[in-house]
């Protein structure tokens, strides 16, 4: 692929393997978190051995700082992933999961190194299966290694420190992220060392505090931005604008600029200087890291073109079922309209792999689109879009919600 | 202010007496139906989203039924009845339900027939109905 702007799909289920695979031509790499890898480490390697993909691995240490009871599930118990990233991690790690949330100034330098070398660990050798809790994996290396060429794309993209979310740069996560940030750099001379800023939103609103932490940043050649909860479809215009202007005071420091959870907003953003953005196949696009963990699965989601969103299958239904001529032309779905004899036979046949598919290969072709235009227009096929929606009453009549393509042209249209 | 469920369970009534089998929350998708009759003697499954005074909400919840369903109705707590906008509702071919507090219940527009439903939907929801509702829908 040769986008300057670089998606990446967050892997979270099993389920997902398959799809990724069949489809990497759409997509530029891969995030797993840390507690998927030790979990499902045998089925993680296997599948980043096998993809031909770059990937990074997203330690999730933020989880050590956050209260134990939200990462309990309802019956009280860990999940199990997660029992698995502390048996990873060890004393004095575990007890943060388990009993209490870590304090940022309880740690000694010794542990901070020991988390350091921990996370750099599991990071750097789940594809080699060399973690100490995977010898047994080594046969497995064996056997791929012949199925491997020298022209392998599956690489670790970069490492990423030990993190914590921070409210404040006053926050003592904040000072130890960054310690956190350095001590990996110098333990690591073979590979780019990107940390992630996990920041909370109402910083967007200081100046003063962007620049601290750009400051503070400026000596590593990349980050990713992870502003908590920041939802690019629910922001407000002013809160939109505020992270462009984060984007442009960053992307002057760093080479590689990459929002940690994104989606459609951030690849048009990469106009302003972003270089990539991590989203999940047709789901999150926000995260809060002090969320309580959802269990479950997600509904089916269609993504609708003309509206910029996704929305459940049952809504995208009763509106092509009224606007038949309206259903999306994308290679995806084209295959699909010529096998269907009706709307209802197209949803019929409309599985999550090829709502999944449609949905990769549509941002894609944002992706495209805007790396072929100028910001202008791509803001015209924006408002275009808008004035499509509101003329058939989307939101009005079918829950399909597009208020957020207005936010983003106004958002734009301020920092000109 | 008169209670949603106290709405529905009027409208259940009126099923009943219609002599239909009807069943409240019925899934549909990834949402739930509020009330479900149908009419096994001439196969008109029959959806009803009750809301006791956000009708807009109502009826955007409505157009989803007409997925199912040959007739779909909003039904509304008397008292607001009056601000909904029929020929909003006449437009796209939903009905709309007045149930007063004392039980009394008046159609306020009749629903267009739909002939545009999903088949395969509607036969899940009689499905739902025969395995969980209430009176009786025969094999086949």
């Amino acid at each position: 692929m040769d986008n300057d702007f670089d998606i990446y799909y967050r892997f979270n289920t099993g389920n997902e393997k398959k799809f990724l695979k069949n489809n990497k031509s759409r997509y530029h790499g891969i995030v797993i978190s840390g507690h998927i890898c030790m979990f499902y480490s045998d089925m993680v390697m296997t599948f980043l051995n096998g993809i031909d993909k770059p990937y990074i691995i997203d330690p999730v240490t933020y989880v050590f700082g956050l209260d134990p009871e939200g990462m309990r599930k309802e019956d009280g118990t860990l999940k199990k992933s997660y029992e698995a990233l502390i048996d990873f991690y060890g004393e004095p790690f575990e007890q943060y999961l388990g009993e209490e949330a870590l304090k940022p100034d309880e740690l000694d330098w010794q542990e901070k190194e020991t988390l350091v070398e921990k996370t750099i660990d599991l990071e750097k050798n789940i594809v080699e299966g060399k973690n100490p809790s995977q010898k047994s994996l080594l046969d497995y290396k064996e056997t791929l290694a012949e199925e491997q060429t020298d022209e392998s794309e599956n690489y670790l993209k970069c490492v990423i420190p030990p993190y914590f979310y921070f409210e404040d740069v006053t926050d003592e996560f904040y000072d130890l992220s960054l310690e956190l940030a350095r001590i990996t750099e110098d333990k690591t001379d073979d590979i780019q060392v990107t940390p992630v800023i996990c920041l909370s939103k109402h910083i967007l609103n200081d100046e003063h505090k962007i620049n601290e932490i750009l400051n503070d940043y400026q000596n590593f050649d990349g980050c990713f931005i992870w502003i908590a909860d920041f939802d690019e479809e629910k922001e407000r215009v002013s809160n939109l604008t505020k992270y462009l202007q984060l984007i442009e005071d960053f992307s002057e420091v760093f080479d590689t600029l990459i929002s940690f959870y994104g989606g459609e907003f951030s690849i048009i953003s990469s106009k302003k200087g972003l270089s990539g953005v991590v989203s999940g196949i047709c789901y999150s696009t926000s995260k809060d890291p002090e969320g309580v963990t959802s269990g479950g699965g997600f509904p089916l989601r269609y993504y609708i073109p003309e509206a910029h969103t996704k929305t459940v299958e049952a809504n995208a239904r009763i509106y092509y079922t009224n606007y038949e001529r309206f259903l999306c032309e994308c290679e995806v779905c084209s295959k699909l309209d010529k096998k269907a004899e009706s709307i209802e036979d197209f949803f019929e046949k409309l599985d999550r792999e090829k709502a999944r598919n449609h949905f990769i290969h549509q941002y894609l072709e944002i992706l495209n689109q805007v790396e072929q235009n100028d910001i202008s227009y791509t803001l015209s096929e924006l408002d275009q879009d808008l004035r499509f929606c509101e003329r058939y009453k989307l939101r009005e009549n079918y829950e399909i919600d597009y208020n957020h393509i207005r936010r983003w042209i106004k958002a734009f249209e301020n920092t000109f | 202010m008169v209670a949603e469920r106290s709405l529905v369970d009027n409208l259940k009534e009126k099923f009943v007496e219609d002599e239909m089998s009807v069943k409240r929350e019925v899934p549909l998708l990834s949402k739930w139906i509020d009330i479900i009759g149908y009419d096994e003697k001439t196969d008109i499954v029959i959806a009803v989203e009750v809301k006791v005074r956000d009708w807009k909400r109502a009826f955007r919840q409505a157009m989803r039924y007409k997925l199912c369903s040959d007739e779909t109705y909003v039904a509304l707590y008397d008292e607001y009845i009056e601000n909904v906008d029929i020929d909003k509702f006449k437009k796209h071919g939903i009905g709309v339900i007045s149930i007063k507090e004392d039980r009394e219940i008046e159609f306020v527009l009749e629903p267009a027939k739909n002939e545009d439903y999903h088949q395969s939907l509607k036969r899940k929801v009689i499905d739902y109905l025969r395995d969980h509702g209430e009176g009786r829908v025969e094999d086949g």
